[in-house]
């Protein structure tokens, strides 16, 4: 008798545990039983882990098995390892953290079904299932985002996040519907494989769009990010749920499409300049807020940014990767954002190394314009410009080590994950890549600004502007009623 | 106590005066790394409870007893806006406010933060506000250029504004006071402050701007969204004198009552024979040390344990292995001697690179960098949180040095705190050869009120430092020749002072450089450390009901060690007592861990200068955690801290905001007092029982009016308990009354 697939074993898990959740999640709903409800979340919290164990087993031996809609490959095994053990962590987290809260079954309930969601999404295979699973994912956690209903702040923040879901889900359909009537198939590889080389077609560029304009929506991006820098109102885990699964959903949608993005030339570019100025602002904007889940958020906002550049660059290996380390950082970042660290003074320290910037800029500019760079590479080498201006290059071995290990890390990540993927990297266009290293080049010169000289009026004034992120959310607010 | 006087009271009369005195009727809060506990209404001892009550309800909203008859709080302008318009005017300015006080005050949160740190904090405000938008996006067109056309010195601002608005001079001062009520929690910060400064001789101008530049928001919100008629009918409502009301007390004296008299009762019993004790253990008043006293005097009576004040008297500054100074004495002391710890053998060649790397996340271009390379790390962490594994590693002991004390030779300083300690612990002469000076600390993770389950006493910090120079100082036979020779304390050769600290978390005594305590010592301390395992078992079982927690020490320990626990323990919930009497008084008597144990012996107390103390620093502060309690577990919407599963740590360690802003989050949070359906903490005010008699507390209450007030005008209770144990007369205003 031939052994069973391994990849096979692992989805049937992953359906079991989905059952599991949505069966919790029921039963919390209609039968709160406190007791019961956390002794359920603890041990599915411990099941998941199970679960994400046959996931990377999965992955590493290249596991590629359909089901009912749903599919098992490399980069779902990796989301779904991902999902497991980012919700194992908030679900094991919430059983002591809401204690007393008199509707505790009820919230461990919402990550139930969010968590039901999330691993439908990863492992969608249809257009119908991946749609589906996209609009239940973004219903399920408004539930999670007014938990505490009576909060006007969490109301807004909500409605906020609930009307640009919905613009996002119109942009999806649109974009599915298209797909849909181009190629005549409803199986996102098929699509994928049908439309290579269309670039042509007016209804897949159509698409294309479509598609990157609902994973700039999802995924927060200036200037539809306010909502997540405004969902502080709802209890520290569905923060750490949201920042490190929810969030990336456009990040998938777009992997998941990578080669519908790469067919076509004006979704990447429009795909990057809005990710640019996300990163851009979100990092700086993130450098000057004075709260710790505020500037965590900013963060988020930044680091999606990147992600979803490295999409528009080709770079989807790198993306995945960047998926799944910043999950695992913001959500331990966030479940552990109760430490007090002893003051640690402010201000950026020293002055910058601005030659050692413009050299490295004036360098990754030679290569990409040249052809030289691949698409990881590029990535990589933009992470390491912004590692370059913060080190102190007065101590050049820790700085040269501090370099070498991030620079390393990131490449074998990189490259590891894009194994995972079908396609894990298309040619960068030479333009866009120098679109990025400029603005990168630009945003690592603000920084310096900022520590260099920050009482000139013009970065001072800045600074107030990033602090309140453009004002977008005090404009917004200007019409809410108490 | 003439330093807490001077702390409220300016003489002159002027406007400057004027708001000064206003904001110091605002009690301080201190920062999250020293968060200990304050009477939220210190500065109104001078008034009568009731009659507090009916100011704080006009100028706080808050409701301190439930009183139907209460008034509600004084409109300001903003209310007064906001109600015309229908908008949230009033929280828009508070979060403003709030904002700003973030990043001018911010202590390493933001990189790069607010650019005018270097101006006075109106000066700064303002040229803030000539840049941020938000008002004028929010509805407020012209707001740039009202600010613009404010004086630019705080004082000459106010005396504009309040121009405008011409008000009578009492409904002037009611309405400043509400407006700093308003921005409270930064009010309470910033007092924290002007506190530190006036201990140093100095004052800060932080308070008095911030009631300018909420004045200022108040008067130009008005200008910007309302007419003259609203203006007119808000002060026609301020101005309306408020009804006369007198809240009844009735309810709250009935409830005090009733627990007090079950104390007392319980006190009345017999006193049990006290034999010779083979070891003392002095601990902190704290009111968990009682049932651990009690237990450890239960598992071995050859204990007797007595209570002081967990600082053991050190006014101490700690420097820590982390390189951060912090005072270990109460807030009314002032630190001038220095305590260093060093960890021996420890120095890193990786720590460089570390603190590169760990640099890297704080700006954001790097971060994106960092993330790639390290941020799966971070799954180890969550797989661990998600399987319950719970690291609870604790640094070594560092090596302690104590430098020099501000005044005389070094080991003349020392011999003075040494006899100032034994005098007020009762320890002339001990009785035992071995003496453990017991600190105390709370263990808890990812907690930012963390300082508050520490010891009050060693400024929110563990009390194992404090007892470890303790006993450091009274070991030294340099200081015990001093004390010798010019006390007249004779301590013998054979004695040792030991240290140690009990985790009020888990209940577990540990001793703390036991390998110096001297072998002739070892039968003593063998079985000290068996009955204080055997106490802490039996501690751990009285808790775990209320705790909802398995009565074993790894289920305590568990919950010391988890991260997403926000109630490692119940603090010092239900504390409603303080007693100073001799420990035979109390020993053996089932006190519910409710009370603050001092103990004293009135009899060896040489011209009463020991109760002079007691009543002046331990019942003060004592007081302060009750009235901390009281407030928050009465009205926590107004000095509660909120739901700890919202709290976000603003300015790196100043306190938390309860979700997105708001103003900055006062006293307990919500977890603290209740268990979710019923309140842990009866709102109660302290009973202080003396056993002393009543003609020496009179005199103490005649030199110290701060004391007289907190007793007369019903802050507290004041008892006078005999020599058998009973409870023989009650002060009030009107004097001494006989209890039945």
């Amino acid at each position: 008798m031939p052994l069973p697939d391994p990849a096979e074993i692992c989805l049937g898990l992953a359906a079991f545990q989905a059952v599991a959740h949505l069966a919790a999640g029921i039963t919390g709903q209609y039968r709160p039983d406190h007791a019961v409800m956390r002794r359920l979340s603890a041990g599915l919290a411990l099941s998941g882990f199970g679960v994400a164990t046959g996931a990377v087993i999965a992955a590493a031996l290249g596991a590629d098995v359909h089901a009912l809609g749903f599919r098992l490959d490399g980069m779902g095994a990796a989301l779904l390892a991902l999902v497991m053990i980012v919700g194992g962590a908030v679900l094991r987290f919430s059983v002591n953290y809401l204690e007393g809260d008199p509707r505790h079954a009820a919230f461990l309930a919402g990550l139930h079904l969010t968590l039901v969601t999330v691993v439908a999404f990863v492992l969608s295979a249809t257009l119908w299932t991946f749609a589906l699973a996209w609009v239940a994912m973004s219903l399920a956690l408004h539930r999670l985002l007014v938990f505490y209903p009576d909060r006007p702040g969490a109301r807004l923040a909500a409605a906020k996040k609930f009307g640009l879901a919905r613009l996002s889900d119109a942009a999806l359909l649109s974009a599915f519907g298209l797909l849909y009537h181009a190629t005549g198939t409803d199986d996102i590889a098929g699509i994928v494989a049908r439309t290579h080389g269309a670039g042509a077609d007016v209804s897949v560029a159509a698409a294309a769009v479509l598609l990157v304009v609902a994973a700039l929506l999802k995924s927060a991006q200036f200037p539809a990010h306010g909502w997540l820098v405004e969902v502080m109102e709802t209890p520290t885990p569905v923060s750490a749920l949201l920042h490190a699964g929810v969030v990336n959903a456009g990040g998938v949608l777009l992997l998941r499409f990578a080669g519908v993005l790469t067919s076509n030339s004006a979704a990447p570019w429009l795909l990057a300049a809005v990710a640019l100025v996300s990163v851009a602002v979100g990092s700086l904007a993130m450098m000057t807020q004075t709260s710790v889940k505020a500037a965590l958020a900013w963060s988020t906002v930044a680091q999606m940014g990147f992600m979803l550049l490295q999409c528009a660059l080709g770079a989807f290996g790198a993306a995945l990767f960047h998926i799944l380390a910043h999950a695992a950082y913001k959500a331990n970042a966030f479940l552990s954002a109760g430490t007090v660290r002893d003051a640690t003074g402010t201000g950026l320290g020293r002055a910058a190394p601005w030659r050692a910037l413009a050299a490295a800029a004036v360098v990754a500019l030679g290569l990409a314009g040249g052809g030289y760079l691949p698409a990881g590479g590029l990535v990589t080498f933009l992470a390491g410009m912004g590692v370059l201006v913060q080190l102190d290059l007065r101590r050049p071995a820790t700085a040269i080590a501090a370099l070498a290990i991030v620079g390393g890390l990131a490449f074998c990540g990189h490259f590891a994950a894009a194994g995972l993927l079908s396609e894990g990297a298309a040619a960068a266009s030479p333009a866009l890549a120098v679109l990025a290293i400029g603005s990168m080049t630009l945003l690592c010169g603000l920084q310096v600004l900022a520590r260099a000289m920050p009482q000139s009026p013009p970065v001072a004034a800045l600074q107030v502007h990033l602090r309140n992120g453009f004002y977008i959310n005090t404009w917004l607010n200007r019409s809410a009623r108490p | 106590m003439n330093a807490l006087t001077s702390l409220f009271f300016p003489a002159e009369d002027d406007l400057d005066t004027r708001l000064r005195t206003v904001v110091r009727n605002t009690a301080p809060q201190w920062p999250l790394k020293s968060f200990i506990a304050v009477n939220p209404f210190m500065a109104m001892g001078g008034k009568d409870f009731a009659e507090a009550a009916v100011e704080i309800a006009r100028t706080r909203g808050a409701r301190l007893v439930p009183d139907v008859s209460l008034p509600e709080a004084l409109p300001t302008l903003a209310d007064a806006a906001g109600q015309a318009g229908g908008r949230p005017v009033a929280a828009f300015v508070t979060e403003r406010i709030s904002q700003w006080a973030a990043g001018y005050y911010d202590q390493g949160q933001a990189v790069w933060g607010n650019p005018w740190r270097d101006l006075p904090p109106f000066a700064a405000w303002r040229a803030e506000a000539r840049i941020d938008r938000a008002p004028e996006l929010w509805g407020m067109p012209g707001f740039r250029a009202m600010v613009a056309g404010l004086p630019g010195d705080p004082v000459a601002a106010a005396e504009d504004l309040l121009r405008t608005l011409n008000l009578p001079e009492a409904v002037e001062a009611l309405y400043l006071q509400r407006l700093f009520g308003t921005v409270g929690g930064w009010a309470a910060l910033l007092r924290h402050r002007d506190w530190s400064a006036m201990l140093a001789g100095g004052s800060d101008d932080g308070p008095r701007d911030l009631l300018v530049i909420r004045l200022a928001w108040d008067v130009l919100v008005a200008r910007a969204l309302t007419d003259e008629a609203t203006i007119n009918r808000w002060r026609a409502a301020i101005c309306a004198a408020p009804p006369a009301v007198t809240p009844d007390l009735s309810g709250l004296e009935a409830r005090e009552g009733r627990w007090r008299d079950a104390l007392l009762r319980t006190l009345a019993q017999p006193a049990p024979d006290m034999p010779a004790p083979a070891v003392q253990a002095v601990f902190c008043i704290d009111v968990r040390s009682e049932p651990f006293r009690h237990a450890l005097e239960q598992a071995w009576p050859a204990i007797e344990t007595s209570g002081f004040a967990g600082f053991f008297g050190l006014p101490v500054t700690v420097l820590g292995v982390s390189g951060v100074r912090q005072p270990a004495c109460p807030p009314l002391v002032r630190p001038h001697a220095l305590v260093c710890e060093a960890l021996p053998g420890t120095r890193d060649s990786l720590q460089p690179l570390r603190a590169a790397i760990d640099g890297l996340k704080r700006t954001g271009a790097s971060a994106l960098g960092y993330v790639e390379s390290f941020g799966l790390g971070a799954a180890g962490s969550l797989i661990a949180s998600g399987l319950g594994v719970k690291s609870a590693r604790r640094a070594p002991d560092a090596a302690l040095s104590i430098a020099a004390a501000s005044a005389g030779p070094e080991a003349q300083a020392r011999a003075s705190l040494a006899a100032g300690l034994l005098k007020g612990a009762g320890l002339r002469q001990p009785r035992a050869a071995l003496v453990v000076l017991v600190g105390h600390e709370g263990q808890s993770r990812n907690n930012p009120h963390a300082a508050g389950l520490h010891c009050g006493a060693c400024g929110g910090r563990s009390g194992a430092v404090n007892a470890r120079a303790a006993a450091m100082i009274l070991n030294d036979p340099e200081v015990r020749a001093i004390l010798k020779a010019q006390e007249g304390i004779d301590i013998p050769g054979k004695t040792w002072f030991a240290a140690a600290v009990h985790n009020t978390t888990t209940d577990e005594l540990r001793l703390l450089d036991a390998e110096h305590i001297p072998g002739h010592l070892n039968g003593e301390k063998a079985a000290f450390e068996k009955a204080a395992a055997t106490a802490g078992a039996s501690v751990r079982r009285l808790r775990s009901p209320a705790l909802g927690e398995a009565p074993t020490l790894k289920a305590f320990r568990g919950r010391a060690a988890d991260p997403s626990q926000v109630r490692p323990e119940w603090g010092l919930a239900g504390c409603a007592g303080f007693i100073a009497a001799p420990r035979r008084l109390t020993r053996g008597k089932t006190l519910g861990g409710r009370i603050f144990l001092h103990s004293y012996e009135w009899g060896a107390d040489d011209g009463f200068a020991v109760l002079e103390q007691i009543l002046t620093a331990p019942v003060i502060v004592a007081s302060w955690i009750n009235l901390q309690y009281f407030a928050s577990a009465a009205a926590p919407d107004v000095f509660g801290a909120g739901n700890k599963v919202l709290h976000n740590v603003v300015g790196g360690n100043l306190g938390v905001l309860e979700g997105n802003g708001g103003d900055l989050r006062l006293g307990l949070p919500m977890q603290s007092i209740s268990d979710g359906q019923t309140l842990r903490h009866e709102a109660l005010r302290l009973s202080v029982i003396v056993a002393a008699p009543t003609s020496a507390i009179d005199g103490v209450l005649s030199r110290h009016r701060s004391v007289r007030d907190l007793v007369e005008n019903r802050w507290i209770h004041l008892f006078a308990m005999d020599d058998d144990g009973r409870v023989t007369a009650r002060r009030t205003a009107a004097g001494w009354q006989a209890v039945a």
